[in-house]
């Protein structure tokens, strides 16, 4: 089942007086249970393409489907609120609050989506349990590594039962112990639980382990290959 | 919600020592602004009450354009009916006076001064003036003598027991002549009164300026000068606006109310620079919270949070630290501010004498009430959401993809 379509998608930047197409007329659809690598030199446009996909900028034309509903028109709270209910975000340099527990950052995302306390702090607590962090519940990120932030960051963006998750070179910032954990706790809840998983990466070990490897070059999809 | 409390809380303690030299500024402003406001309005209340009490009372009822027009053509007949009617009043007592600037004479000495027929027990209830008697005995209700201020009683050497002459000016131009016997001198603290003023019971003026039952003013006095807007209003109610003036002390000595509005702009003046320099500490600490977690807004704003909530947020933290600041102000001025109450500042030296020439108490009061420290609260609350809401802007202009590149 197609989650996610792309038509089209066109963004271009101005550099002084030169226009960079940062994407140039992409078209790509997305399954649903896919664990997708977006692969390609600095400057390719895969950071650009996720944050396309994530609401967080907007293309100068085409289209984005998310369940056959164009996001790309969506403007304001209706847009904060697309982002809420469907996307979860993974970044490079976890992004956690820092004052706020292991727990507690997990909750969060369900607090603004109106869960109630019980159900949130249950849900949490099992998210935090799967990713392997069931005894640092109450720590605060700056009493983690960075392999355990980052494995926080991904519980979080579990929590709110997105259709599909972003992740903006996970692994970058980890040594290859802490990103192989985190790599095979993401491969197990997808095959588990079915999550769509994108990554913009220049990771070999995401891209050894990713079953669909989409490459691109200056805006473009060069290729874009499912393992079998 | 308990959460973003929760959070702002947090947020506010990510840099304590910044917190804390915000939250003492802010402290220290509500501290000093209601020490020096206490101090101000007690020394205003106190030149009313000073003012009142020495001789114009809360408000006077004279003839329509007496306060113009001074004198015994002016005079007014106060019905029994208005009389009993203004005695009804709650907390109010009134004080009759015949009053007019006459010759005095003893032996061969003359000099002028000012005359003021009273009824004695209402007069000393309103001025205190028994209080003043140095010499002999006080003025009775149908007396026929005289108390005579201690300079005049110098200047004209006279003393207890000896009869002074008064000429002067009746009703409708009648010469006024009469001679009273000393039975009293009293002191003023003020050198000028001290040498002009002479009293006589009401009845003996009333028949010395053949007034018969006339008096040129009714003065005023209030158990609680909170009364003032009510028995004001009501004594308005009772007298014939046509043929009589009813004036507050404010209208009859315009000088003194200029004198406190100067001295009090003075005063607001200074408390905006305090208030100023607390607005720019907490506007730099928001700016400073503001540039610090930009990327983390950013962030949250990517995660789903919306922008009104952050800003929500941050107007929380702001207002916990002026909460603790001003209750902290509140806690270290309230019992300085009691103490002064019950102990207040006493004067010395040449400011001393100053204020005693004029009658007044050498003290530096305080005036304590929950109106200026609401006003106060609400002036720093406003400081603070101003403060917040101008570097708060730039949440709402903020680009996620910006901000978490960051």
């Amino acid at each position: 089942m197609k989650i996610i379509e792309i038509n089209h998608l066109t963004k271009i930047y101005q550099a002084g007086d030169i226009q960079v197409r940062a994407l140039d007329n992409i078209d790509l659809s997305f399954e649903q249970g896919e664990f997708a690598a977006v692969v390609g030199p600095s400057g390719s446009g895969k950071t650009t393409f996720l944050n396309m996909l994530g609401g967080l900028d907007k293309p100068d034309s085409g289209e984005i489907k998310v369940d056959g509903q164009s996001i790309t028109s969506l403007k304001g709270s209706k847009l904060v609120n697309y982002r809420l209910q469907n996307i979860g975000f993974v970044f490079q340099s976890y992004n956690l609050i820092p004052v706020l527990s292991a727990l507690e950052n997990v909750e969060l995302i369900m607090h603004l989506q109106g869960i109630n306390k019980t159900e949130r702090r249950k849900r949490a607590i099992e998210l935090l349990e799967a990713v392997g962090l069931g005894d640092r519940l109450n720590s605060r990120p700056s009493k983690l590594s960075g392999g355990q932030q980052q494995r926080v960051a991904v519980a979080r963006a579990l929590a709110s039962k997105p259709r599909f998750i972003l992740a903006d070179e996970p692994t970058a910032n980890l040594d290859s112990v802490s990103a192989q954990t985190l790599l095979e706790i993401m491969e197990k809840l997808n095959k588990e639980e079915n999550i769509t998983f994108i990554f913009s990466t220049h990771d070999q070990r995401v891209v050894n382990r990713a079953r669909r490897i989409i490459t691109m070059e200056d805006g473009k999809i060069k290729s874009d290959e499912t393992k079998i | 919600m308990f959460e973003y409390f929760k959070l702002a809380w947090r947020n506010l303690w990510r840099n304590r020592r910044r917190t804390i030299i915000t939250v003492t500024s802010v402290l220290f402003a509500v501290f000093f602004s209601l020490v020096m406001r206490a101090f101000q309005l007690g020394s205003y209340e106190n030149m009313v009450i000073n003012t009142v009490h020495s001789h114009s009372g809360y408000f006077q009822i004279h003839a329509k354009g007496y306060q113009d027009n001074p004198g015994m053509n002016n005079a007014m007949q106060l019905s029994d009916n208005d009389l009993s009617a203004i005695k009804n009043i709650p907390g109010l007592t009134i004080a009759r006076r015949a009053e007019s600037f006459v010759l005095v004479s003893y032996n061969s000495r003359t000099r002028g001064a000012l005359l003021t027929g009273i009824v004695p027990e209402n007069e000393d209830q309103l001025t205190g003036l028994k209080k003043r008697l140095i010499q002999g005995n006080f003025l009775t209700a149908n007396d026929n003598g005289v108390l005579v201020s201690s300079k005049l009683a110098d200047l004209l050497g006279i003393a207890l027991g000896d009869s002074l002459v008064v000429l002067g000016q009746g009703f409708q131009g009648v010469s006024a002549a009469g001679i009273f016997p000393v039975t009293g001198i009293i002191k003023f603290p003020s050198p000028e009164l001290d040498k002009q003023m002479i009293f006589i019971s009401l009845p003996a003026a009333q028949e010395l300026f053949s007034l018969e039952n006339r008096l040129t003013s009714a003065a005023i006095n209030l158990d609680d000068n909170k009364l003032m807007p009510e028995a004001l209003a009501q004594c308005k109610a009772i007298m014939d606006t046509s043929k009589y003036e009813v004036l507050t002390w404010e209208e009859m000595m315009p000088e003194i109310v200029q004198q406190i509005e100067g001295d009090n702009a003075s005063g607001l003046i200074m408390l905006g620079i305090l208030y100023m320099i607390v607005a720019f500490g907490i506007f730099g600490t928001v700016l400073m919270m503001t540039a610090e977690r930009r990327r983390e807004s950013g962030v949250l704003i990517a995660l789903g949070m919306k922008k009104r909530l952050l800003l929500f947020i941050q107007i929380v933290e702001m207002q916990i630290i002026g909460i603790i600041g001003i209750a902290g102000g509140m806690l270290f001025a309230t019992p300085l501010i009691y103490y002064y109450l019950y102990h207040p500042i006493r004067m010395t030296g040449d400011m001393a004498k100053a204020m005693l020439e004029f009658g007044f108490e050498p003290i530096m009061p305080v005036y304590l009430g929950w109106d200026y420290y609401l006003s106060q609260a609400l002036v720093i609350f406003s400081i603070v959401i101003i403060a917040t809401l101008i570097p708060a802007f730039s949440i709402f202009k903020l680009t996620v993809i910006k901000a978490i590149r960051k």
